[in-house]
This record gives structure tokens, C-alpha cells and sequence, in this order.
């Protein structure tokens, strides 16, 4: 039978293009059987193609052990397969990993490239225990005769660190010794670990900085040169002095290299350097400016390269050397070239070009800079226009806007970038800019208002006639942005009139100079709205009408007409809102209606006064009969007919009910303050109401009482018309709202102060949760109200459930933390804030311990190791009280043996079984079943006296079983695997005999481990001889 | 013990930690791998996640854009020859034009050892590549700079191999037998031994 070999399995996977899958399977179907084989080669050459699918993508964990079979293999052909295998399937979980010591220790001591291949396996699969243990032979490999293993070990030895960091402690001064080596390629490799070293604790390698500034001047290898420039780089923070020092022998290599990388690495560090140049006091060294210059031009001309990778260099050369010099790119000089870069068709030069723009921007170039971004924008794609537009935004704001000239055209800017279709992750930004402008800078604000009018009505489907010619005809501002405009229209509604005086000649919001106020209210609440507009939006343009309205009462200039209208409009409209689906927009479309019908507008005197009779009549009835009162909300329809004449002596009471104040641009520490008063802004002080604001109101309407103000009338007029409810159900949190008012109003004037606080609420609220000026302070404050909901209801399942927690806690550790939490917040029953905190506190420690493992990951204990302590007593080679005294087995070690004696146990019952008789018949079960497994016992005196080295990793044993001593020279390595030696020749097992087996003949090789003396190998060569010659038989047979 | 306090300034420098290469892949065009080492230990769905992203960034760039892509908390060097592609996981710290170079050489060294390299020659002896990697490159770092000492040292290794060969074994399939004439007279070998038997019975002696 033949196997197929790693061409014949690469052969086959090209050739069966169709079913490949099927072919691999199959494949490692075959591998499966011919890795059990007896016979190391078979065995090899499976394994050799399993590493050859693992890459590909096939599991190889279940083939860990037969890698360790092959690696112990004497064959150096098989070894480099098995290594191979290791490398690439083993994993920091392999369990196995745990029986390689032994013969990793081995061939650590054993010949040149058996050494070499077991130190690239260390570095591949080294654990924490494996690190430990094999310390001190990578350390003594670091002093081998053959540079080839000192470079290989000094890299390894990093590996090394990594797992095990106090091993750092024990062995730096070897390490550093090797940067006086004979070979430059081992200095190279100690230079290489200390970088990587220092990068992670730079303090502890200042001492060596003298050693490496000599490398610097004098070393011309410049792979090595790079490291070094590296290192010297990294020592700098903590450092300072070091700099000024470095930025001569730096510039140097700058003026003189030819490689380019050795280049980039010396102005790189050179730009880490600039920020520590300062001397204690304060003047910077004459040199520096001379440098800065050196270093720019270097990078301009890295830019300038056609070779796209110098120009993203050169891009993040400037980056950093920005940090230090800020104003580096100011000079125009600079700018053609990074703005060509932006157009570049690559994206990572792109948006390293973007991350300069920041630093090129100046009051002066801004506009330009923006406008041209802006360019950039309609033709980007993907994340980069993302990019680009947070970059504007950013370059604009920056600072409280310091660098902006003009904030209309920043306004523009920003309704130019609402208007782009893809941006919607950026509306949140663009309308919280808007918003913002509006509010504090109030000359543009006139401005902000007409251009947020112009934006609302073309909503409304009228086509705009915007001078960027970019929000015409089909593209709409994109609808996240509407609330903010809306805001802006409603917040400065007293502005529309003078924005109408400015409105120039064809631009839309000339054509509505008549009846702007209208157009507003009636593009506010139109009917579609309902459909288009999200819920969010929806509450925004509720206010924002009835503002508008309240501004066109105040207006003198407002004809009477479009008062008119404007108030038909609003009462045909706002009905439908109370059937909305939403509860605040219902609310907001009720507080308003019932505010338009409060103030008895409801279209003359007549209608309002006739009816008053029955309202007292009823507001008692409905009082019985709640449900009724429940159920049917206010009267959507009252008689429209009339002209009231209060529409004017209505303004005073309108806008101050919904007008909170005109804002002042204030300082973001008193709008915090604001944000934190617990209503609203104006209704905080209650007490201040100013009643004289309701006189005409009060005057005109005297037989009003607030019982007959509250909205119960109107239910009683809808009830005598018969009218079907229009909204149901709903309504009734907001109407229960109107209830307390009205039970709480004893006196007349109480009673209109309770409705205008209720008005003002509302008015105010809204503010708070959609305003998109508020909205960081509001999302602040709704989830602390969240959260404290939140903890209220887990107070209240912890109260019931505490108990039952704290059982379960015993057994869930996941449960654990959350009863804790609990717990905190039943203590604190009366003041939840102090639950709260705790366990903000504690979810605060649990994003810090997050970040900090995140990045750090296997680094962080490394970068905890501290040099500059002199080593203590017990600090010492893990592995050296073996070696002093190898006759007595430190009992950590026996007990990992024991462990792996289970597990081999495990693995190998049923070959056990098999091969408990055969091999020696003198050991007892018990005995023999450590003798078998375990490498120590195996390894009995003969070959302790053939191999002197053995004694290192062979602690003298407990009991040595008989059958070891009884072959002194088969066992020689046994030890690797603690494979059970055998007594007799090796009988060829024939694969139907033993087809699963171990088959320990074959690996009673007569050969002591590879390396070793070849003296004590000298003896063997007849039997090696027999056994290739039964080999050949085999096959013979086999074929 | 180790000063504790440092620790939060560690772990900052450890985020930009240029420790060598993570992994290397060699991906064909059609976005097969022909070799993939990871230098770090991942876990097999960040391997499957590389490997992905690996085909989706940078298979599909434009030959005349810049050989390094930023990718979160690393990034990808990459370099192109003919089919294939040379994709190296490098921190972000790294230096990229080292990087480019080392891949460079390692290109050098595998061609020195095949003999003008090419993507065969890759499919069909992963194990060699992979030795030869090996030999340049310890857990990431650059190891030889020099690629005769790396072939130097190859070719001993596979002499090594040779001598325990079985007698009467096909010695081809283990020996380097993509070496020129040319390259093994420069290593100091004996041209044409190869196409003897492999060293007489017996092992090492």
C-alpha cells in the first residue's frame, strides 16, 4: 500500500477543482489512518500533509499528540515535519504542549539545527509554563559557540519574556551582554529584543542609553541602525535630555543616508524628539528651527516621490511632526501638495491628507480650505466622506469657532452638507451645529431664522430657489435636520418679520412676504406630516406653529386675514395630531389646541359665552361619570365663523405661554446650570409668574372661571353635538394632567396660572428632549432619569428577591454582581443617588479593566518588570535547583508529571492494555502504568551514564522500574515521551495486527538523541543497519 | 515587586507596541492561501477575520496605490509579485519601508532557494517555505539579515536530512532540489550530488 505523499495530495486538490471539499475530506480520512501507523515514516508524511490542509483551513488539534510522536522521532527529516506541525497546529490550549518540555530541553542541548528548530517551535508555541521551564537553556544558548543559535535564542528569549516577565529579571544582563558580540547579527537580534523591550517600559533601559548612542554614530548596518533610532526614540519621554542630544547624530542620518526606511525612521524620531527639546528654561536649542526645516523638506519631498508608499509616509511624517510645530503647514507652499493628495485615489493617503487639514487651517485660508473640501465631498464615498464632512465640521468648530470668519456662510456650509444625500449619520452633528449657531451668535441669527423658513416651506413641496442651486427641485434636506430648523423658526419666531423685510428679490421667502406667518404654521402642521415626518420631528413642528402663531398675534404689521387663516389652520389641523399614534406628539397637538381654546378664540365671543351655561352643568356630571370624561376628548370642531378681535389681546398671554424668554447666548456653564433646573426655563420659579400678562384675558372673558376654562366644556359640547370621539383612550395621561389643574385651581387667577404652567411645561419640555441645542444635556439627563427608573425596579424585584439572589449567587458568578448591585440599591431605599453612583463607580472600574487588557493583552505584565532593582535572593533560575541537585525531584515537577500521566492515561488505555503484557511482564499494573507514561521513571542509569547531560532534566527517579535497566539502550530518549522502551527486538507489527497501536517498536530506534555525542551513538550502526533493512522488508511486504 | 505605578503608562505604549510582525499570508490573486504564519497567538475566528479582510482590502487594490493599509489597532504591509500577494500584520508603530524590505527578502531568499521562485513552487513545498521563514524570522522579528547566511544555513540542514535519508528512498522529495547548480556551487556544495544516492546505509556517523 502506498501513501500518497504532500505532491500527490497538492496534485490531487488542483486537479479535482469540482469537489474539492469531497477530495480533502477524503484525504484526511486516509491521514487519520496512516497517522496511527507504526511506521514514522508513514506517520510523517501524514502529518506533513495535515500541516499542508491546516492551512488551508482544516483542523489539526486532533493530530497534536502524533506531532509530539514526530518530533521525538531521531530522523531529523521527521523531526523538522513534526516541528513544523507543532508551529503551525499547536495553540496556547494544546494540553499536549505540556509533554514537549522534556524534549524541547533536549534538543536544546543537542545539535545545531535540531537546536535551531526547536527554538522556532519554542518561539511559536511557547506557554507560561514552557517559558519557565526552558529559561535557562535559551539563556545558556545565548553564550553557544555558533552565532547561528546565539541570534536565534536572543529572539526567542522575548518570546520568552512575554509569557513568563520575571525570566526578563533573571536574564537582562545576559542579553545586554550580547550587544558586545562578535557577530553583528547577534548584536542586530539583542538590539531588536531590547526595542521591543523598551517599547513596552522604557524606564527600565535608560542605563543602556550611552551603549546605544555609540551604536548610533558608529554602526553603518542599517537594519540594525533603525532599531537603534527606535529605541533611542522610545527613551526619549523619559529622558528629555537624551533629545537635544539626539537631533545632531539624527540630522546627520537625514543629510546622509540613501535608505530610504533608515530616512523615514531618523526624521520620525526626530519629530518625537522636537516636543522634549526645550531646556529647563525654557529656550529651545539654537539648532532646532535649522532641523524643523530639514525634517519638512525631507517630508515635502517624501510626498512629492511618485511612489505611493513614500507619499503616505511623508503624510504621517507631518502628522507627527505637526505635534511639535504646528504651524508647519501653514506655509501656503504646503497646502497645493496635501490638497493634491486628498484627490488621490487611494483611500489610506486620503485620510492620512485629511488628518493634516486641521493643522493647515488658519483664519485666514479657511474658506478657501473648506470650500475646496466641500468639493471633495460630492464626489467621496464610503467612510472617507464621513470623514471629510466630521473634518469640516471639526476645522469650523474648533476652539468655539475661533478660526471662522463668517458664520452665514458657515450656516450655508452646513445647510450645503444637510442637503447631500448619504450623510445621515452626520444629521445628529449637522443639526446640533445649526442649532448652535443660531443660539449663540446672534448677529447671523436673523439669518439662521430666514434660511430655516426657506428650508421648512420647501418641505412643504414648494421648490426653493437656494443660491448653491443644491437643495432645488428633487433633493430635500435630509429630514433629521428638520427638527433643529423647525427650532430655530419657533425659538426666534419674533425675527420672521424682520427676515421678511430682508428677503431679497427672488429668493422664496419674497414670494411669501404676505403671508409668511401662514405659510409656516400651515407647512408645520399639514396633514402630510403625519405620514412623512418621524414622531420627533412631528412634536418640534407642533411648537414650533403655535410659536409662530404667538408671533404673528404680537406682530402689528400681520394683517388681520392671515391672523385669520393662520388660526383656521391650526384648528383644522391640530385634531389630527391628537390622534397620532405617539404619545407626546398627541400631547404636545392637545396642550396646544386646548391652549388655542383656553384663550377663546374659538372664533368670537358668541359661540364660547353660549355654551358656558351647560359647561357648569356638565363639569359636574362629568366628574360622575369619569369614564365618559376619559374617553372623549375636546371638541374638535368648534364654529370657526367670526373674526375675533382677540386674536391681538390673545398675543401677550400666547407668547408668553410659549415663548420661554428670548435666550440669550450664554456661557456653557450658566446652560448647564439651566439644564440642571428641574422643570424648565421658565416655569422654575412659579412664584414669578406674572399674572398682569392674563389681565386682557381675565378682563375680556370675566365670566370664565377655571372650571369653565378647563377643557371639560368642550367635551360638553361635543357630547350635546353627539360627535364620535376623535381620539380615544390615549389621550389620557395628558388629559389627567388637565385634571389636576383644574381640581387644584381654587381661585381664578391660581387656576390660569395652573393652565399656563401646564402650557409652559410643555412648551418647555419639548425643548428639553428635541431641541437639538439640548440634546446632549437632555440625553444626559433622560437616562440618569432611566436609570434611576431603572433602579428603582430592580430595588423592587431585589427587595422581593433578595434572598433567592444571594442563593443563587453561591452558584451563578454572573448572577454575583448584580445582586451585589441590588443590594446596594435596597440599602439605599431613601436615596437611590448613592446606589446609583456605586454602581456607576463599579461599571467605571469595569470599562477601565476592559480598555486596559484590550491593547496591554500579554504585554501589560511584561511592562510591569522593573530592571533597575537589583535581583533579589529568591530570584533565581526557575530550573537551576534541578540542576544542583538532580537527586531530588522538586515535587511542583512531579506533579505535573502526574498530571500528564493522567492524561496520557486517558489517551492510551487501550493501548495499555495491549501492551502491558508484552512489554514487560515483571511490573506490576500499578507501577508500570508510571513506568510507561511518565519520562522520568523511564530514564533509567545506563543512559545516564552514556549521556552525562540527561541528568539536567532527569531528576533522579523514585522508583525505576526493572524493564528500563534491563535495555539500557533503546531508552535513550524515551524520556521525550516517556514511550515504554522495549525489552525484545523490535517486532515488525503488521498493520492488521496492531492497526491503532503505538507499536513501540519502531520507536525503540537504537539512537540516542540527534546531537548528542556521536560517540555514544558509535555503537549502533549494525542495528541501524538491521532495522533499515527490516524497514525495506516492510515495505517490500507492504507493497 | 514591580512598581506598580507605571503601569498605566506601559499599557499606553504597549497600544503602539512595534513588536515585529503579527502573521504573514501569502494570498493569491484568486485569493488562495499559500502560506499563512501567525506570528501571535489569535484565536481561529481573528484568523478566519484576517484572512477575510485580507481578501476584501487589499486583493481588490489598484497596483499603483500605496502598500499599506490601515486596519484599526494594526495594519497591513502588502507587497505584490506577479500573482501573489505578500500580506504582513504589522502594529502600527512599525516602520512600513522595513517592513517592505524584509518582505523583500524573504522573497530574495525564497527565490535564491527555488531558483526564480514562483507560485508552484510555493503550492507544492509549503514545508520549505515555511523553513525558510522560519530561519528569517523569529516570533516576527528579522532574525538574518542576510540571505546567504539564511540559504547557508538551509541547505546544511537539508545536507543533515540527507545523510539520514533511507537508503534506496526517493532523496528528491526531501532534498532542495529547486537549487540551481549556480546556487549550490555558491553555497559551497558539490554540484550534482543531489542526483546521486543520497549518502551510504547507516546514519550518522
Amino acid at each position: 500500500m502506498f501513501e500518497k505523499t504532500l505532491t500527490d495530495v497538492v496534485k490531487g486538490i488542483r486537479a479535482s477543482r469540482r469537489d474539492t471539499s469531497l477530495y480533502i475530506s477524503q484525504c484526511i480520512a486516509e491521514i487519520k489512518a496512516e497517522i496511527n501507523s507504526s511506521d514514522m515514516f508513514v506517520k510523517a508524511n501524514a502529518l506533513q500533509k495535515l500541516t499542508f490542509l491546516q492551512m488551508m483551513g482544516y483542523n489539526m488539534s486532533w493530530a497534536s499528540f502524533a506531532s509530539i510522536e514526530v518530533m521525538s522521532s531521531p530522523r531529523f527529516a521527521h523531526k523538522r515535519i513534526g516541528y513544523l506541525a507543532a508551529c503551525q497546529g499547536f495553540t496556547q490550549d494544546t494540553d499536549v504542549i505540556l509533554l514537549t518540555t522534556n524534549l524541547l530541553k533536549k534538543e536544546l542541548r543537542g545539535g545545531v539545527y535540531e537546536a535551531g528548530l526547536a527554538v522556532n517551535c519554542i518561539s511559536n508555541i511557547v506557554t507560561e509554563d514552557l517559558a519557565r521551564d526552558l529559561l535557562p537553556e535559551l539563556t545558556g544558548l545565548t553564550s553557544h559557540p555558533q552565532p547561528y543559535l546565539r541570534k536565534k535564542a536572543i529572539l526567542c528569549l522575548f518570546k520568552v519574556f512575554v509569557k513568563y516577565p520575571q525570566g526578563l529579571r533573571l536574564t537582562f544582563a545576559r542579553i545586554q551582554q550580547c550587544l558586545e558580540d562578535p557577530n553583528p547579527s547577534v548584536v542586530s537580534c539583542a538590539v531588536n529584543v531590547i526595542t521591543e523591550l523598551s517599547d513596552k517600559n522604557p524606564k527600565n533601559y535608560l542605563p543602556l542609553a550611552p551603549q546605544f548612542f555609540k551604536l548610533l554614530t558608529t554602526s553603518s548596518n542599517n537594519w540594525m541602525l533603525i532599531k537603534v533610532v527606535k529605541l533611542l526614540g522610545s527613551l526619549v519621554p523619559e529622558e528629555p535630555r537624551l533629545a537635544r542630544k539626539l537631533l545632531e547624530p539624527l540630522a546627520d542620518i537625514v543629510r546622509n543616508t540613501k535608505a530610504k526606511s533608515l530616512l523615514f525612521e531618523a526624521v520620525h524620531t526626530i519629530t518625537l524628539c522636537l516636543p522634549y527639546c526645550k531646556r529647563a528654561d525654557g529656550s529651545m536649542p539654537a539648532n532646532v528651527p535649522e532641523i524643523v526645516t530639514l525634517c519638512a523638506e525631507t517630508l515635502q519631498a517624501f510626498v512629492n516621490e511618485a511612489d505611493q508608499n513614500l507619499k503616505y509616509l511623508g503624510l504621517v511624517g507631518f502628522g507627527s511632526l505637526m505635534q511639535s510645530h504646528p504651524q508647519v503647514l501653514t506655509t501656503p507652499a504646503y497646502r497645493p501638495i496635501v490638497l493634491a493628495c486628498l484627490s488621490d485615489q487611494d483611500v489610506t493617503i486620503r485620510t492620512r491628507a485629511l488628518g493634516l487639514l486641521s493643522g493647515m487651517a488658519s483664519r485666514r485660508n479657511l474658506i478657501e480650505l473648506v470650500t475646496q473640501l466641500l468639493k471633495h465631498v460630492e464626489q467621496a464615498t464610503g467612510s472617507y466622506r464621513y470623514d471629510l464632512v466630521s473634518k469640516i465640521i471639526d476645522m469650523c468648530s474648533s476652539e468655539k469657532y475661533a478660526l471662522l470668519p463668517d458664520f452665514s456662510w458657515y450656516l450655508n456650509v452646513l445647510f450645503q452638507l444637510g442637503h447631500i444625500q448619504g450623510l445621515e449619520a452626520h444629521a445628529e452633528l449637522l443639526s446640533s451645529q445649526i442649532a448652535d449657531v443660531a443660539l449663540r451668535v446672534l448677529p447671523v441669527r436673523r439669518y439662521a431664522v430666514g434660511r430655516s423658513i426657506e428650508i421648512l416651506l420647501e418641505r412643504n413641496g414648494v421648490p426653493s430657489s437656494d443660491p448653491f442651486g443644491d437643495n432645488g427641485g428633487t433633493t430635500n434636506i435630509m429630514p433629521e435636520i428638520l427638527p433643529a430648523v423647525a427650532w430655530i423658526v419657533g425659538e426666534y419666531s419674533d425675527l420672521i418679520r424682520m427676515c421678511l423685510a430682508d428677503a431679497e428679490e427672488g429668493r422664496l421667502l419674497e414670494r411669501y412676504k404676505k403671508s409668511a406667518y401662514h405659510s409656516i404654521v400651515q407647512a408645520c402642521t399639514a396633514t402630510s406630516n403625519c405620514d412623512k415626518l418621524a414622531a420627533s420631528t412631528q412634536e418640534v413642528y407642533l411648537q414650533t406653529a403655535i410659536k409662530v402663531f404667538a408671533a404673528a398675534t404680537a406682530d402689528p404689521q400681520a394683517p388681520e386675514e392671515e391672523l385669520e387663516d393662520t388660526y383656521k389652520t391650526l384648528r383644522q389641523n391640530l385634531p389630527l395630531y391628537l390622534r397620532s399614534t405617539d404619545v407626546e406628539v398627541q400631547e404636545r397637538a392637545f396642550t396646544s389646541h386646548a391652549l388655542l381654546v383656553s384663550l377663546g378664540l374659538t372664533g368670537g365671543g358668541g359661540g364660547a359665552m353660549a355654551a358656558l351655561p351647560v359647561v357648569n352643568q356638565t363639569s359636574d356630571l362629568l366628574g360622575m361619570n369619569s369614564t365618559e370624561a376619559d374617553i372623549t376628548p375636546i371638541q374638535p370642531d368648534p364654529p370657526l365663523t367670526g373674526r375675533s378681535p382677540g386674536y391681538r389681546n390673545a398675543a401677550s398671554v400666547l407668547n408668553y405661554t410659549t415663548k420661554p424668554g428670548p435666550m440669550k447666548p450664554s456661557s456653557a456653564r450658566s446652560q448647564k446650570k439651566k439644564s440642571q433646573s428641574p422643570i424648565g426655563v421658565d416655569v422654575s420659579d412659579i412664584a414669578s409668574v406674572d399674572i398682569s400678562v392674563f389681565s386682557s384675558l381675565l378682563d375680556g372673558v370675566s365670566r370664565f372661571t377655571p372650571m369653565e376654562v378647563s377643557f371639560t366644556k368642550q367635551k360638553e359640547t361635543l357630547l350635546s353635538e353627539g360627535r364620535p370621539p376623535p381620539a380615544r383612550a390615549i389621550p389620557g395621561e395628558s388629559m389627567q394632567v388637565f385634571d389636576n389643574s383644574r381640581f387644584s385651581g381654587g381661585a381664578d387667577s391660581a387656576g390660569f396660572g395652573a393652565v399656563s404652567n401646564v402650557a409652559a411645561t410643555a412648551g418647555g419640555s419639548p425643548m428639553r428632549h428635541n431641541d437639538p441645542f439640548y440634546l446632549r444635556t437632555n440625553d444626559t439627563t433622560t437616562t440618569e432619569t432611566q436609570d434611576i427608573g431603572q433602579f428603582g425596579m430592580i430595588e423592587l424585584t431585589g427587595v422581593d428577591g433578595e434572598e433567592t439572589h444571594n442563593e443563587k449567587s453561591k452558584k451563578k458568578k454572573k448572577k454575583k454582581k448584580q445582586s451585589k448591585s441590588d443590594h446596594q440599591n435596597t440599602i439605599a431605599v431613601g436615596g437611590f443617588g448613592v446606589a446609583v453612583y456605586d454602581s456607576d463607580e463599579e461599571g467605571e472600574e469595569l470599562t477601565v479593566g476592559r480598555q486596559a487588557k484590550k491593547p496591554g493583552k500579554e504585554f501589560a505584565s511584561l511592562a510591569r518588570v522593573d530592571l533597575s532593582e537589583p535581583l533579589r535572593h529568591d530570584e533565581v533560575m526557575p530550573e537551576r535547583k534541578h540542576r544542583t541537585v538532580p537527586d531530588n525531584p522538586p515535587s511542583e515537577r512531579a506533579s505535573k508529571k502526574e498530571k500528564k500521566t493522567k492524561k496520557e492515561k486517558k489517551k492510551r488505555k487501550k493501548e495499555k492494555a495491549e501492551e502491558a503484557p508484552a512489554a514487560s511482564g515483571g511490573i506490576e499494573g500499578d507501577l508500570l502504568g508510571l513506568g510507561f507514561e511518565s519520562p522520568m521513571p523511564v530514564q533509567s542509569n545506563p543512559p545516564m551514564q552514556t549521556m552525562p547531560q540527561s541528568n539536567f532534566m532527569a531528576p533522579a527517579q523514585a522508583q525505576p522500574p526493572p524493564v528500563a535497566s534491563s535495555n539500557a539502550v533503546s531508552d535513550a530518549f524515551e524520556d521525550l515521551l516517556g514511550l515504554q522502551p522495549t525489552t525484545a527486538p523490535p517486532q515488525l507489527p503488521t498493520p492488521a495486527s496492531q492497526p491503532t497501536s503505538f507499536a513501540p517498536a519502531n520507536y525503540g530506534q537504537p539512537f540516542p538523541v540527534m546531537g548528542m555525542n556521536t560517540a555514544q551513538a558509535a555503537p549502533k550502526p549494525s542495528k541501524k543497519e538491521k532495522k533499515s533493512k527490516k524497514e525495506k522488508k516492510k515495505k517490500k511486504s507492504k507493497a | 515587586m514591580p512598581a506598580t505605578d507605571i503601569t498605566g503608562e506601559a499599557m499606553a505604549n504597549s497600544a503602539i507596541a512595534n513588536c515585529g510582525w503579527s502573521f504573514v499570508v501569502l494570498m493569491s490573486r484568486q485569493g488562495k492561501i499559500r502560506l499563512s504564519e501567525f506570528f501571535q497567538s489569535y484565536t481561529e475566528s481573528e484568523k478566519r477575520r484576517i484572512l477575510r479582510d485580507i481578501g476584501a482590502d487589499i486583493l481588490p487594490r489598484a497596483p499603483k496605490m500605496c502598500n499599506i493599509v490601515e486596519k484599526g489597532t494594526y495594519k497591513f504591509v502588502y507587497r505584490r509579485y506577479a500573482s501573489l500577494y505578500f500580506v504582513v500584520g504589522v502594529p502600527l508603530g512599525l516602520n512600513e519601508l522595513i517592513v517592505l524590505e524584509q518582505i523583500h527578502l524573504f522573497v530574495e531568499a525564497l527565490d535564491g532557494y527555488f531558483n526564480s521562485v514562483c507560485e508552484l513552487d510555493l503550492v507544492f513545498s509549503l514545508h520549505k517555505s515555511l523553513l525558510i521563514l522560519f530561519e528569517m524570522f523569529i516570533g516576527g522579528m528579522l532574525c538574518e539579515s542576510s540571505k546567504r547566511e539564511v540559504l547557508k544555513s538551509i541547505v546544511e540542514a537539508e545536507e543533515l536530512v540527507e545523510e539520514m535519508t533511507k537508503p534506496g528512498e526517493d532523496t528528491a522529495s526531501q532534498l532542495d532540489d529547486g537549487l540551481s547548480f549556480q546556487e549550490q556551487f555558491q553555497l559551497g556544495r558539490t554540484p550534482g550530488r543531489r542526483t546521486g544516492p543520497a549518502a551510504g546505509p547507516g546514519g550518522r556517523r
